[in-house]
């Protein structure tokens, strides 16, 4: 062969005799392998995007236990896992936590109809507390104007936005999850990513949620929402007090909703939505505690609760009253 | 076509393939980029200050308190005398910047309901019991004693801090912290942003549909 007899070099060397003053041999060499680089470049920019999917820590979440089967320990590296992923993503280090319900704790909501002006500072506080995707936005609470003496939701409307609230002769309902004692939205997860703790909290598990949004479709209050998108949320707005079941990040593909503020609930504090309410509409706290305000206003007022689908007895955890 | 030919062939298959790919997944990325401003939350929105200062706060934050400084203007000697209209409604002298509207029917307008005439920098109650300027809060419920003991409960009124007391403390707002206690009615204060996730997109009809839009 020509080759053994050429000097090293990475290129053979033009023979006489070929008339084109290359062989086909070489070319097809040459060829060959610049079609093979391009082909490993392309490869390489073609799976770029695969590379986050493959990472270690996917592993790890591929292979995690179901929430409830996790022991301590189990958790605990998950809890890491999770720091380290954020941090990766969004150059802070978190403070994840898997707070527990508390014993003789069952968290109960109330809101004042007659005390909300309509202002929608929940809905924000909710947000920015809670680390809801800014991109496609997505808000936990969602609140309803309507007019006053009627019950009708379909004369409800969301986008008001006149110069100041509230308007005469409406009155305004901010719905968000209803915390159901039974709750429709979990009996049609097919792979229990979503249950009922025993505070009463109806908890996510997004490791675990597969995104097939039964549960989206059998929840009458419409509180839950579906990330069809990697949520955005800029660095500096990230809320880096999270906990497992509450405000962590969501990747693309599961579905979120409100859960009391585990994060600060559990830890004793009331929720984003209650601290920021002006008017002081809102109210939270333990009803198995009879000295709680959540069990004062159960006891004094008229409280109701927002039943939709009457059928359904989904025996809502979230209260709303009239003063008056 | 012999084997270095169809290797050829197939390699530049291949790379016609990958660089194919790697152009659906690079404008897949640039797609997925915002086309719009990502929303993010107004931190006006996030403030939880009261709407209102009232003596304690301004106190507290060193502001300038000599509106209720009474002495600086008043005589202790001299009496105050109010002065009415023919329809009885009170002419207010120096203090005409104070609007008037306690209640619906201005029910609470004759300033001794609340001052003490006698000291004016304190408050009496319909009972006679005094009261000093931090103790306002007891002043209203002097009258409104069903709303005082629900506020007492934390059930009118504003709360922060720990629903759990033995977990960490309570902060309750006084009365006059959101009722300017001249002029009752809370103001009316600018909505935060719409729904963004449903803007346009769900009308009444959504209040009812169990599924969102984002879609
Ligand atoms: C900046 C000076 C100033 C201060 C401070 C002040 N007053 Fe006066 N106030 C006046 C003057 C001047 C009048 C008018 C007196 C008159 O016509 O005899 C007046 C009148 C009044 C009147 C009669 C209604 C009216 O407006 O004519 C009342 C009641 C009164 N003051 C209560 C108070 C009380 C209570 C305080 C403290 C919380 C207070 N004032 C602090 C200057 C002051
Ligand atoms: C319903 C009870 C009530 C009535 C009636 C009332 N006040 Fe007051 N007033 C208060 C309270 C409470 C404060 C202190 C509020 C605070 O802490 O900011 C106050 C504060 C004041 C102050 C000092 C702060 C300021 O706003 O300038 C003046 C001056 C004053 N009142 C004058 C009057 C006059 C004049 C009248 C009658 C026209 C009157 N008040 C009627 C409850 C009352
Ligand atoms: C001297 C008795 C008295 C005192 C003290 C008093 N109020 Fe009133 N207040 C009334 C009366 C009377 C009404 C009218 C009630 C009605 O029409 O139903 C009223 C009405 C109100 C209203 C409006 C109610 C409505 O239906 O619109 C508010 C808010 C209010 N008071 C707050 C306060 C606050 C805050 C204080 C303490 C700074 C206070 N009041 C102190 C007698 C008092
Ligand atoms: C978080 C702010 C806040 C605090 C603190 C607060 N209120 Fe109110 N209060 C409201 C709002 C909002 C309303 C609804 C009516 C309105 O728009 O004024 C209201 C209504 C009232 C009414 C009218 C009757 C009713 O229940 O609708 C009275 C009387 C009243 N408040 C008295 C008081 C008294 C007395 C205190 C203190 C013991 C107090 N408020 C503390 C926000 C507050």
């Amino acid at each position: 062969m020509s080759d053994m007899h050429s000097t090293p070099g990475p290129r053979e060397p033009a023979r006489p005799g070929n008339d084109n003053g290359m062989s086909r041999r070489s070319f097809l060499r040459l060829s060959g392998g610049a079609t093979a680089f391009a082909g490993v470049a392309a490869l390489t920019a073609g799976l770029a995007p695969l590379r986050e999917l493959a990472s270690f820590t996917s592993l790890e979440k591929f292979l995690q236990k179901h929430y409830k089967e996790m022991t301590p320990r189990e958790m605990e590296r998950v809890l890491d896992r999770i720091a380290r992923e954020v941090e990766r993503q969004y150059g802070m280090r978190p403070h994840v936590r898997d707070l527990k319900p508390m014993d003789g704790v069952e968290f109960v909501y109330a809101l004042n109809l007659s005390r909300c002006i309509g202002c929608r500072r929940c809905v924000h506080a909710c947000v920015a507390e809670n680390n809801q995707s800014g991109d496609p936005a997505l808000e936990y609470i969602r609140v309803v104007k309507m007019p006053q003496g009627t019950f009708d939701l379909t004369k409800g409307e969301h986008n008001y936005e006149p110069e100041s609230v509230p308007e005469e002769g409406y009155f305004y309902m901010p719905v968000q999850c209803q915390q159901c004692a039974n709750p429709p939205c979990v009996k049609v997860c097919p792979v229990r990513a979503t249950w009922q703790e025993p505070d009463g909290i109806t908890v996510i598990d997004y490791d675990w949620c597969i995104g097939c949004r039964y549960c989206q479709a059998a929840c009458p209050y419409f509180a839950r929402r579906f990330n069809f998108k990697k949520p955005v949320i800029p660095k500096e707005r990230l809320n880096p007090n999270m906990s497992y079941l509450g405000n962590r990040p969501r990747e693309v593909g599961v579905v979120e909703k409100c859960h009391f503020c585990i994060q600060r609930t559990r830890a004793g504090r009331y929720p984003a939505c209650l601290e920021v309410c002006p008017v002081g509409a809102r109210k939270f706290g333990n009803v198995l505690d009879p000295e709680s305000e959540i069990s004062y206003i159960l006891r004094e007022k008229r409280v109701f609760t927002f039943i939709l689908k009457e059928e359904q007895g989904t025996l809502p955890r979230f209260f709303y009253y009239l003063d008056k | 076509m012999n084997d270095e030919t169809k290797k050829a062939a197939a390699l530049t298959g291949a790379a016609v393939v990958f660089a194919a790919l790697a152009v659906v997944f690079l404008t897949a990325g640039m797609r997925e980029r915002p086309q719009h401003p990502i929303f993010l939350v107004d931190p006006v929105h996030l403030d939880t200050s009261p709407v209102r200062m009232n003596y304690d706060t301004l106190t507290d934050a060193r502001y300038d308190t000599s509106d209720y400084d009474c002495y600086l203007c008043h005589s202790r000697a001299e009496r105050v005398e109010l002065q009415f209209d023919d329809v009885g409604d009170l002419i207010l002298k120096e203090h005409d910047y104070i609007t008037f509207a306690h209640g619906p029917a201005r029910a609470a307008n004759y300033c001794f309901n609340c001052h003490n005439r006698d000291r004016l920098d304190q408050f009496r109650t319909q009972y006679g019991r005094t009261l000093s300027f931090s103790q306002s809060s007891e002043l209203c419920g002097s009258c409104h004693g069903v709303t005082y003991r629900d506020w007492v409960a934390d059930a009118h009124g504003r709360t922060s801090g720990y629903w759990n007391l033995a977990m960490g403390d309570r902060k309750r707002l006084d009365c006059t912290q959101c009722h300017d206690p001249h002029d009752t009615r809370f103001p009316s204060l600018a909505p935060a942003p719409g729904p963004h996730s449903m803007r346009d997109r769900i009308p009444a009809q959504l209040a009812t549909d169990g599924r969102n839009d984002d879609e």
